[in-house]
């Protein structure tokens, strides 16, 4: 072999290094044994901020998600450049932004943005809605917001999107259909909106991740609670931030203007770990954690830690 | 159209009838197809003007349902057939659309050779009055299997649907790979409907490969009214007298194989005004003439009286009279045997009303069920009674009834379907919940659950406290609408725990939402951790 054929042979195994990490091998295999890369034990030192949650007050909530944002490292200590990005919005129901069912549309959008400033190669955002799909993601407004963004809209409503996933270490909730875009992303970035439900008292962070599995159904039928504690077993997100601008207070999770009350609390959480984002949102809706059984048993699966007093916890005015 | 003497021109001429008729046709059936699959302004637009062109639905939605004399298709297009004969029946009827489509596929496949056949006038009369008897005594289960829209509409839901979602499933799956993130067409159905609808369909592409337009002449209820006005229109296709050589070539390619080359006739109430005709006679023998106009060359002999047509007559007052006696019998047998009678559970759809005006004036033609974003809609069999056969119903096995949608009461040709505005639909009540306490998972389990109540719109599901931190399902019947959302998300295998059972008669639910939602401000002080 001489020098130039060398050459030509190390360049072409450089081209097709290159053409396969682009395809995603190996490292998305590696990033699928790291899925839990949220919980904060589990991040490189580098990237801990020097506070475990932000919480945010007084503002609109573009406005608090900047303010949190900055308070955790900015979002470059969460999205690397080149990497791809899940926002998943609460977009359940083919209701307006204002009824307090669904996330609001601008935080959205402000979510997005700072993706695509921190060069994040694709934002998607998606939501498996319990309404018809293509009515929910426009009426709730979050399809135009993640537009304005620079995200992508990503369907949730056919079941080949989802894949097995096989849930270590669970006792209901065993083996779960995922949408595949969670299980392949680098960073997942969980948005909820903080709302009463009718038989898990609140919902949040944790409930909100039920919009990425198929079979909504098995949860119901199999102990809820339990099962949505287990899904962060799977995969738990990069970072939570907790929509509590307005805060639906009874008659959730749908909410109707009969038996339905809105609290203007203008909050915000935000939290690499998603057991004490929900505690804190507990706290703001009015409820103990300790009463939230899934934030309980979460806890006690080491998903993260809802002992809010052990945290370092930003409290922001703005 | 000049009256006799075809230019040496008049080739090109029908040439270009022919390309004008196969060119709207075309249009018209990708107009029916887009609009029915996509949603927006535009496509309903299309969608309605098109439907409301349909014939016998267009007869139905102003005679029988009381919709509005104006704007309603039918009258423009028996003017049309009165004076060009049945245009309407290769150019705005979509199954005949569909039939020249197989047609053409299959002359490109084999040649196929037509040849003259008789009128059928007595199968057809006797089908037809038969059908409309039947539909008149509130049982349109022959007209419904009949007619022309709704077999095109049954096609299209239980055919092209489940194809395009077989394919685009595919294209999906391969757009994957490029980071397009797409959705499938979707459908859901019971195959029983599909099945029978590939059976209806293959029988009749088997007739129209042999025969033409056999099912256009013999069957079809539309076909049969526009034939009847069709006998003598203003202008139709005839013999140039003394230029046929009888070689048959326009026999053999007419497919309503109404030329008659002996007698030297082409029978316009046949006639589907497809123009194939005059362009494959090599001696210019056909042309497109006015019936109507005195001619000079022509001697208009007195005819004389002609037995057979007196038999027709009286033949005619026979069958009237039979078929208004099948309508009374019908009727009546319709009423003792409860012909329309549903089925405990089932549910209506909003903008029917009552079930017999509903099973009385729909024809099945599923487009409801086609343009449904939740697919609740869907055909039964004798969930309606033997006169409810293929008539859609609220199936909250597939999905509930969404609340803010009225989509299948503003696409109903017939009417049967009043278009009721949303508002209006919320504040109906299209059957009432309830709850079966043994089958509920937080009973059985005494697990925490709430899917029904988590997605009821009126709160007439909701839930209480139980015992500890458990909550129970509580259901306010007064202001339950009946929408099913509460069945549909049940999680409980089998037998659900909590349903609708639906009304005979829809009613006004007691409505308790307020105009806005009940804001408080209240920002915390300090923060609550």
């Amino acid at each position: 072999m001489n020098r130039r054929e060398f050459l030509r042979t190390l360049g072409r195994f450089g081209f097709a290094a290159g053409a396969a990490s682009a395809l995603g091998w190996p490292f998305r295999l590696f990033s699928q044994e790291n899925l839990r890369s949220g919980s904060p034990e589990n991040r490189p030192a580098g990237e801990q901020g020097i506070y475990d949650l932000a919480a945010v007050m007084g503002g609109e909530p573009a406005a608090m998600f900047d303010a949190g944002i900055a308070a955790l490292g900015g979002i470059k200590s969460f999205v690397r450049p080149g990497q791809t990005v899940v926002i998943k919005p609460n977009a359940s129901w083919n209701v307006s932004p204002d009824r307090g069912a669904t996330t609001t549309p601008s935080l959205v959008r402000r979510i997005a943005e700072h993706c695509r400033d921190a060069a994040a190669s694709k934002v998607y955002i998606l939501d498996h809605t319990i309404d018809n799909w293509k009515l929910a993601y426009a009426t709730t407004g979050i399809e135009g917001a993640a537009k304005t963004g620079g995200g992508q809209v990503v369907p949730a409503n056919s079941k080949g999107y989802y894949q097995e996933a096989v849930v270590p270490g669970a006792g209901s909730l065993k083996k779960v259909l995922v949408h595949e875009l969670i299980l392949e992303a680098d960073v997942v970035i969980n948005v909820p909106v903080l709302k009463h439900h009718g038989s898990t008292t609140i919902t949040s962070a944790m409930k909100n991740l039920m919009g990425v599995v198929w079979d909504r159904s098995y949860y119901h039928s199999t102990d809820l609670h339990r099962c949505i504690a287990e899904f962060g077993l799977l995969r738990t997100p990069t970072l939570n931030v907790v929509d509590a601008h307005t805060v639906m207070m009874s008659g959730g999770p749908r909410g109707s203007s009969y038996r339905s009350s809105l609290s203007v609390k203008k909050m915000q959480i935000l939290s690499a770990d998603i057991v004490a984002a929900d505690a804190a949102a507990a706290k703001t809706w009015g409820i103990e954690p300790e009463k939230v059984r899934y934030i309980v048993q979460a806890d006690g699966l080491r998903l993260g830690s809802m002992d809010l007093d052990s945290l370092r916890i930003a409290r922001i005015r703005v | 159209m000049k009256g006799r003497a075809m230019k040496a021109n008049s080739k090109s001429l029908f040439r270009t009838l022919r390309l004008a008729r196969t060119g709207i046709a075309g249009l018209v059936f990708i107009l029916f197809y887009l609009s029915i699959s996509f949603t927006g302004p535009l496509y309903k637009n299309i969608l309605d003007t098109l439907t409301s062109l349909q014939f016998l639905p267009s007869f139905i939605n102003v005679a029988v349902a009381g919709g509005a004399w104006i704007g309603a298709g039918f009258f423009p297009v028996l003017l049309l057939t009165l004076l060009l004969g049945r245009v309407y029946c290769s150019t705005l009827c979509p199954l005949g659309i569909l039939q020249d489509v197989v047609l053409f596929l299959s002359r490109r496949i084999a040649r196929r050779t037509m040849r003259y056949r008789n009128g059928g006038w007595n199968i057809h009369v006797s089908v037809t009055l038969l059908t409309f008897s039947l539909a008149a005594a509130g049982i349109p289960v022959l007209l419904g299997l009949l007619e022309p829209f709704a077999f095109w509409g049954r096609t299209y839901r239980d055919v092209i649907v489940p194809l395009g979602r077989l394919i685009s499933t595919g294209l999906v799956e391969a757009m994957k790979s490029f980071r397009i993130y797409l959705s499938p067409v979707p459908f859901e159905g019971e195959p029983g409907a599909v099945f029978m609808t590939v059976i209806l369909l293959a029988a009749l592409v088997l007739l129209t490969v042999r025969y033409g337009r056999w099912y256009c002449n013999r069957l079809c209820p539309a076909g049969c009214v526009l034939r009847a006005v069709s006998i003598r229109p203003a202008w139709s296709i005839r013999f140039v007298p003394d230029k046929c050589t009888s070689c048959g070539s326009c026999a053999s390619i007419c497919r309503s194989g109404c030329i008659d080359i002996e007698a030297q006739t082409v029978f316009s109430d046949r006639c589907v005004v497809c123009f194939d005709c005059l362009s494959a006679c090599p001696f210019g023998a056909l042309e497109i003439g006015g019936n109507y106009r005195k001619s000079k060359n022509r001697i208009s002999k007195k005819q004389p009286a002609d037995p057979n047509r007196r038999k027709a007559v009286v033949a005619a007052a026979g069958a009237l009279l039979a078929a208004a006696g099948v309508t009374a019998g019908a009727g009546v047998l319709g009423q003792s045997y409860g012909t329309a009678k549903k089925a405990d559970r089932t549910v209506i759809p909003p903008g029917s009303g009552s079930l017999y005006r509903y099973t009385s004036r729909c024809i099945s033609c599923h487009t409801c069920v086609s343009v449904c974003p939740t697919h609740v809609l869907q055909p039964s069999f004798f969930a309606l009674g033997v006169s409810g056969f293929l008539q859609p119903v609220m199936d909250y096995r597939s999905g509930y009834c969404e609340w803010e949608c009225n989509v299948c009461t503003q696409v109903c040709p017939t009417g049967a379907l009043s278009p009721i505005t949303v508002k209006n639909k919320q504040a109906l009540q299209l059957g009432r919940v309830e709850f079966v306490e043994d089958r509920c998972v937080v009973f059985s389990q005494g697990t925490a659950c709430g899917a029904c109540a988590e997605v009821c719109p009126t709160q007439a599901v909701r839930m209480v406290p139980f015992r500890g931190d458990l909550t129970q399902p509580f259901t306010d019947n007064a202001i339950c609408s009946g929408c099913g959302s509460c069945e549909y998300a049940c999680p409980v295998d089998g037998e659900k725990a909590i349903f609708v059972r639906g009304l005979d008669s829809h009613q006004a639910r007691e409505v308790r939402e307020t105009e806005q939602s009940p804001f408080s401000v209240d920002v915390p002080e300090e923060f609550p951790f």
